[in-house]
């Protein structure tokens, strides 16, 4: 099992694809490295003449966020960069974490007027290491309990579905559908308590 | 898998010289993060293996209001000014720009897992990831040497990069293939002991044709342009060597140093060059210290008599020769056979993409194709498709371009439509390669810590905006090259292009305003055969305006197959600057504040000023007049310049020097007078030994250009060095202004435009 999961991203995808646009995002992401939550936010980099990669990108010191449409579907993606303490359910359950708090954040954006809503019942999570955790069956099947255990805090007694790419070029990387309809503050809320 | 390492995982597969590089290295970044090891020390460490700072490593960064500052874990430094926790740049060094796929792939698989899923191609055939951790630095450098590359000598006072032609081997008019005389080349002088104590970087770039953009030999400390000879009744491979070339702030072309020099001296000549620079090159003024400065100093005969005296004394190497017993090494063997096309289906798009990125080699029944990159990227994922695709069609027979583009070569000409469909599924379909819409520009205010303008948010949008009208576009303008920098230092190449930009600031109502300066009149053919001038500083919202106005008088008004060099060159400046005028002009804030912030960036510029703008009203302050007065004289010197007034035109460039330091000085001594000596005095007094003149990254080097020129007037100056000078003084210019701005600043006075 791997204790040092790290380089751990995970994503939430918009309900609708084009209710914020990547130039949004660059200015909100911009507000907010003026208004940094106990992080380090750097700067923002546009890459929208690139359609299949992260369109707006927040760096961090810590971590980066952006508007992401690698998979071609567009979502916030959270990467965790910098080593986190901890076992894996920890990681796991800080990035989730992260990623929702960002999710909620654009939510509430007022530059958006409440049109960027997340799908919560489905997200992807990636571990950008090969070395510590190659893409193989066996990786996932280590993670397996503390994925689920992670999952189960937000998502309840929900059926849960994990989905391997299994091309082995890439890095582990996992498709999580859960059954039910689930928002980011109820995940939020569930993740809290 | 805990604790297992790359060191351990990749074990031999590390080449053991490269290995204890890294691990040495590794040890250097312990040392530092316990601040055992000096701060700049650390830095030439570090950069000498290719790790930059990067734009806000400082710690701070202006948020459109005021100076934000980074938090920062810890106050350590990786450098003077350099945080140790602020990400930064990685250069990877890709001699010629070839790469294989198994390199493509290590190198996706590192954009994914230390940098932000983007590779970015430079102009100088390196790949460049942003945003990565100095921690990260030695895994990412074995992964990188278990595939054959190394970062070293990626930056710092090196031998940088060599590059050559992408299409040696395969082209139509080369006389041969330079690929295996450049690796060797590369090979030779990487890490080698005479190239250790430069005064500053050293670039070489290798070409097969003279008329060909190719190599860009014209530009380079060294360009070696592939020419053969009989001798004996027999063909002999040699090399047309330049020596001096280069862009930088102020460009030079290069000297002809030998007409031809045989494939067995290549290796000890450049090492000879090397061992000279080395000695007697400049090593305290950084802004002189290339090569070129040490030519013009020496002049070339007495550069060419201390290295062939250098060269007579070098100790024998093996090396020198040992490599052409293997020169078909890097002989490519096509994956398929070549096939004709044969009216194969051809999807939606085919043909418009076929006419622009699609080469016919000159082996029958392959082609090279040239993928586009807009911007120069590409996400990870883009390189390990593109790798699969190498592996299905070409394999190993892929080079990056100076154009920041990929090419595939080999290619069956039957393959192209699954080809091209198969690029187009992975959005690396774009045609328009090597077009008015395919445009390089160096990475500016986005990470650069020198930048000044956006490059790369206004190449992002005039390419959005010439590509939706390409086709509407006059075939002689769409064949155009525009290459913007972001600055000065003219890492976007922008001299040798048809159009060219670099980043300037002005002040303007007490607001700063990023412009561009407009440069026109360069060649990107013949090897890079000519450099253009500045014509006008145009704020950044009104650039795409400036190239739609030039492309629409152009097309109106040339004769018959005109060029556009030609077409500028016979209206002549003065006719270009009238066509520009009225874009040089800046709307108030009020008017429209768009002007005041930068392509790509949401920020205001400088929105400090913004209350000291408010209330500017119409004062507009003697120095501003004064200050354009001698950019006027130093437009004035161009035109000269052009009716063939080399004399004339260098001395009044000198003089719009002069009297750009004199607004200066009347800031502090309205009665300064006019007498140039004094001037010069007070100049130096006032603003270079306060420092006040300084610019944050060139320091005094725009200043010496006054000094030299006056100290040391040149009695019968060339039309070359009026070209320089008047380069010279245009710069000096922009550092007058921006001087004048940070005075404005500082004292919190109006600075009017």
């Amino acid at each position: 099992m791997p204790n040092d999961l790290q380089r751990l991203n995970i994503k939430f995808y918009l309900e609708d694809e084009t209710s914020v646009s990547p130039e949004e995002v660059f200015r909100i992401f911009n507000r907010w490295i003026s208004e940094p939550r106990d992080e380090v936010l750097i700067d923002v980099a546009d890459y929208t003449h690139i359609p299949n990669g992260p369109q707006t990108l927040l760096v961090g010191h810590e971590s980066d966020y952006s508007l992401d449409n690698t998979d071609g579907r567009m979502g916030l993606r959270y990467g965790r960069k910098r080593p986190v303490d901890g076992d894996a359910r920890q990681c796991l359950r800080a990035a989730l974490s992260a990623a929702l708090n960002a999710c909620q954040r654009l939510e509430e954006a007022p530059e958006v007027e409440g049109r960027a809503q997340f799908r919560g019942a489905e997200l992807q999570m990636s571990v950008f290491d090969r070395l510590g955790s190659p893409n193989s069956a066996q990786t996932l099947e280590a993670l397996r309990e503390d994925l689920l255990a992670v999952l189960s805090e937000i998502y309840g007694e929900a059926q849960i579905s994990l989905t391997r790419d299994e091309d082995e070029r890439q890095c582990l990387t996992v498709q999580i559908q859960a059954q039910g309809d689930f928002s980011v503050a109820s995940m939020q809320q569930a993740l809290a308590a | 898998m805990s604790g297992l390492t790359w060191k351990d995982e990749l074990g031999d597969r590390i080449p053991e010289d490269l290995g204890r590089e890294i691990d040495i290295f590794e040890t250097e970044i312990e040392l530092r993060s316990q601040d055992k090891l000096d701060e700049t020390l650390f830095a030439e460490t570090r950069l000498r293996r290719g790790v930059y700072g990067q734009r806000y490593d400082n710690g701070q960064r202006f948020d459109g209001t005021e100076t934000q500052q980074l938090a920062y874990p810890e106050a350590l430094t990786k450098g003077p000014n350099t945080m140790w926790h602020a990400p930064g740049m990685q250069r990877i060094k890709i001699p010629f720009g070839g790469l294989s796929v198994e390199q493509m792939e290590v190198l996706a698989d590192l954009g994914e897992e230390v940098s932000d899923s983007i590779l970015h191609v430079t102009t100088r055939q390196d790949i460049q990831l942003h945003y990565v951790h100095i921690e990260d630095t030695p895994d990412m450098m074995r992964r990188l040497a278990a595939v054959g590359i190394t970062t070293r000598e990626a930056c710092g006072n090196s031998v940088r990069n060599v590059t050559a032609c992408p299409l040696a081997g395969v082209c139509n008019t080369e006389s041969f293939d330079v690929t295996p005389y450049s690796r060797a080349l590369a090979r030779f002088l990487l890490g080698h002991e005479d190239m250790q104590d430069f005064g500053r970087k050293f670039k070489i770039a290798f070409s097969g044709c003279r008329h060909e953009a190719c190599g860009l030999t014209n530009m380079h400390d060294l360009g070696a342009l592939g020419v053969t000879r009989m001798v004996d009744g027999v063909e002999k491979r040699g090399f047309e060597v330049w020596v001096g070339g280069g862009l930088g702030a102020v460009p030079h072309q290069a000297k002809l140093f030998d007409e031809f020099v045989s494939e067995e001296e290549l290796l000890p000549l450049a090492q000879a060059i090397g061992r000279v620079f080395a000695r007697l090159g400049e090593k305290r003024n950084r802004a002189r210290a290339r090569v070129k400065f040490l030519i013009a100093k020496l002049g070339i005969e007495e550069f060419k008599r201390l290295v062939l005296e250098e060269r007579q004394q070098l100790p024998h190497d093996d090396r020198w020769t040992s490599y052409l017993d293997d020169l078909d090494e890097t002989d490519e063997e096509p994956l398929k056979p070549g096939q004709a096309l044969n009216g194969a289906d051809q999807p939606e798009g085919f043909e418009a993409w076929h006419e622009t990125n699609v080469y016919r080699q000159r082996q029958t029944g392959h082609v090279v194709v040239t993928v586009y990159l807009p911007l120069g990227d590409l996400t990870s994922n883009q390189m390990r498709s593109l790798a699969s695709i190498s592996q299905r069609y070409v394999k190993d027979t892929v080079r990056l371009t100076v154009e920041q583009n990929v090419v595939l070569r080999w290619i069956s000409e039957a393959d192209l439509p699954a080809l091209y469909s198969e690029l187009k599924a992975i959005g690396l379909g774009g045609a328009a390669a090597g077009t008015i819409v395919d445009i390089t520009a160096c990475p500016g205010t986005d990470t650069c810590k020198l930048g000044i303008s956006s490059s790369r948010g206004l190449a992002g949008e005039l390419r959005r905006r010439l590509a939706e009208r390409y086709h509407t576009l006059d075939a002689a303008v769409q064949d155009l090259r525009i290459k913007i920098s972001g600055c000065f230092n003219s890492c976007g190449q922008h001299h040798a292009a048809d159009i060219g930009f670099y980043g300037i600031s002005r002040k303007i109502n007490g607001l700063t305003v990023p412009h561009f300066q407009v440069i026109l009149g360069g060649r990107w053919k013949d090897n890079a055969g000519s450099f253009g001038l500045p014509m006008a500083a145009v704020p950044s919202k009104n650039i795409p305006a400036v190239v739609e106005r030039l492309a629409e008088r152009f097309i109106g008004e040339r004769q018959q197959a005109e060029n556009f060099q030609d077409y500028i060159g016979r209206i002549g400046k003065r006719e270009v600057k009238a066509i520009l005028d009225d874009l040089a002009q800046v709307p108030t804030y009020e008017e429209d504040p768009s002007f005041y912030r930068d392509w790509g960036d949401v920020r205001e510029y400088t929105i400090d000023d913004m209350g000291k703008g408010e209330c500017a009203g119409e004062v507009v302050p003697l120095a501003q007049f004064e200050l354009t007065a001698a950019e006027r004289e130093a437009f004035e010197a161009q035109i000269l310049l052009d009716e063939g007034d080399a004399g004339v035109a260098y001395s009044i460039a000198c003089g719009a020097m002069v009297q750009a330091a004199r607004a200066l000085v009347r800031t502090q001594f309205l009665d300064v007078g006019d007498d140039a000596e004094r001037i010069i005095e007070e100049f130096r007094t006032r603003f270079v030994d306060t420092e006040l003149f300084f610019d944050p990254f060139a320091k005094d080097k725009f200043a010496r250009y006054l000094f030299r020129n006056h100290e040391e007037p040149l009695t019968n100056p060339s039309a070359e060095d009026a070209h320089r000078t008047i380069e010279e003084a245009q710069l000096f210019i922009e550092g007058a202004f921006a001087c004048y701005g940070r005075i404005s600043d500082a004292e919190g006075t109006l600075a009017g435009s």
